[in-house]
């Protein structure tokens, strides 16, 4: 068995391979993580809290619409692209544009929900005189197409592994993807990124660093959003922490807008909680099965989008580390001081509704918290 | 491992030659454990970064591709913990998959799905041992789980597929 499997298995799966997009990413995020101005104050042990995830769009038809919205329900099911009207009102298009001796790079659309700013750009070959071909968009999808004209220009078409807004580095967080776009030799990518450590205030000056690998001249996209009004934006109000005895519960952020539902906790387990009974806690709220967020009656649930994420602070709060096993080449997330709490966070996303509950309940099947839905101040 | 020689740059080379070397196989790995290509990518790219944090912690007492793995199959288990993963429709369809780059038997995706299928604790010892050729000291060590265990798990793994399978691949029959 052992030769057939791995063989046939190796034969199989041969088209999944790390493309060079993804090895990209895998540099980007080591050297994003090392890089001392990257000052995140919630660095995340869990993958999916800090990744790009890459959309294979194989079955995006060159009919449909090609804004974000359009673009969002490309990964894994329509659904992801439920929006609410308030949505379209904080969409901002064509943005900017520069022209490169090869093809022309555009910022189609931005938007920001008060935790992500999201963006489509568009790379076209000024040379092309026909949108990309099936085969073409069939590379595309799976990581393969090399976009000659593009790499001429050494731009970046496929992603942007970081932009500043407003002289602040961010991080790429989310979904993203690249898709054949309806223009001659286009392509559109969309991506998000993290603003949940930055005010962006009454305004927010993105420069997106769109050629700057190599010797080649550096060149930025910039543009402005106005921030001053966010419609169907809004914090709910601050409830307290909650004891549930070995640990205590407290909302850091709880947001809804027209696009996503964020709610963000700590977990803080008291001295001497072994780390196996914190995994088992930290589990069944962040990735349990039971863990909902909803009405009290479990007629309204809401229903989690992209992936959130989960992880332990690494600030002056850190108390947990990655340990090999003596001996060994692996290791486990283990405790630092027994006798400092542990504090972990979770970070929900969920899709939006038409409704809300009067008071949300959120629970992870033992332990409930109940929060008004009521604006904050 | 060979070192590459630029001052300050090492252990950036050296993790980009391991996903030269390693790279594609621990891909295949995280999706036959996770079952969704996206999720498979995350759990490479941390994979790598959690490498990149303990290179100099890595003494080659195994090899280069076990401690990867050993790696990987704790991120493959950070994300299968995920409510959201748990919401995903887990049913597995390889047709959904990049095109092939060889040639293949389409009777082959039987034997794939139901290892996928299989559950998690026969899955990832079928996986470890079968797929990545590691030791069952090895992998008993990696799980914590004693080598008899394992060899229980294996052979039940074995029969499992035995029943639904009988007659294509094995070839101990």
């Amino acid at each position: 068995m052992k030769k057939d499997f791995k063989a046939l298995t190796d034969v199989r799966l041969s088209g999944l391979k790390v493309d060079a997009n993804l090895k990209q990413r895998i540099l980007s995020d080591i050297k994003h993580r090392e890089e001392p101005q990257v000052k995140k104050k919630l660095s995340l042990s869990a993958a999916i809290a800090l990744a790009i995830i890459l959309v294979t769009a194989a079955a995006f038809a060159l009919t449909e619409g090609f804004g974000l919205f359009d673009l969002m329900a490309t990964y894994m099911t329509p659904e992801y692209a439920t929006v609410q009207p308030e949505a379209h009102d904080l969409l901002k298009k064509d943005l900017a544009t520069a022209e490169f001796d090869h093809v022309t790079v555009t910022v189609k659309e931005a938007v920001y929900d008060g935790r992500y700013l999201r963006i489509v750009h568009s790379t076209k070959d000024k040379a092309a005189t026909a949108p990309f071909d099936e085969k073409t968009v069939g590379e595309l999808s799976n990581g393969n197409f090399v976009f000659e004209a593009a790499e001429k220009d050494g731009v970046w078409w496929s992603s942007v592994d970081s932009v500043e807004a407003n002289g602040q580095h961010l991080n790429p967080l989310g979904s993203a993807g690249v898709v054949a776009g309806p223009g001659n030799g286009e392509t559109i990518a969309w991506i998000q990124y993290d603003m949940s450590e930055i005010d962006p205030g009454d305004s927010l000056e993105v420069n997106i660093p769109i050629r700057g690998r190599q010797s080649l001249e550096k060149k930025e996209l910039a543009f402005t959003l106005d921030m001053t009004e966010l419609p169907g934006v809004y914090h709910v109000r601050e409830v307290p922490e909650k004891d549930f005895g070995d640990y205590s519960l407290k909302i850091t952020n709880f947001q809804i807008s027209p696009i996503r539902v964020y709610l963000d906790f700590d977990l803080t387990f008291k001295p001497g909680v072994p780390m196996e009974k914190v995994e088992e806690i930290m589990g069944s709220w962040a990735l349990g099965e039971k863990m909902t967020l909803g009405d009290a009656k479990g007629e309204i649930v809401l229903k989690p989008a992209d992936f959130g994420g989960w992880g332990y602070y690494q600030d002056e709060r850190l108390n947990t580390e990655f340990k090999m096993e003596e001996g060994a080449d692996y290791g486990h997330d283990v405790i630092i001081d027994a006798a400092r709490p542990v504090v972990g966070l979770v970070l929900g996303e969920y899709l939006t509704q038409e409704k809300y509950p009067d008071t949300f309940v959120l629970t992870n099947g033992t332990d409930v918290i109940e929060i008004p839905n009521l604006k904050a101040e | 491992m060979e070192l590459c020689q630029v001052p300050g740059k090492e252990k950036e080379a050296d993790i980009s030659l391991l996903v030269e070397r390693h790279g594609d196989t621990l891909l295949r790995f995280c999706f036959l454990y996770l079952n969704d290509l996206q999720l498979a990518q995350d759990a490479v790219q941390e994979t790598y970064l959690k490498a990149y944090q303990n290179l100099e912690r890595f003494r080659g007492e195994s090899s280069e591709l076990t401690w990867l793995t050993a790696i990987a199959l704790n991120c493959c288990r950070s994300l299968t913990r995920s409510a959201w993963f748990k919401h995903e429709d887990r049913r597995v369809d390889l047709s959904l998959l990049p095109q092939a780059s060889e040639p293949f038997d389409p009777k082959d995706d039987t034997l794939i799905t139901q290892v996928m299928a299989l559950p998690r604790k026969y899955r990832e010892v079928v996986l470890l041992h079968y797929y990545q050729g590691i030791k069952l000291r090895e992998i008993a060590q990696m799980l914590s789980v004693p080598e008899g265990t394992l060899s229980t798990r294996l052979r039940r793994a074995r029969e499992r597929l035995r029943s639904q399978l009988k007659g294509w691949y094995f070839d101990e029959d």
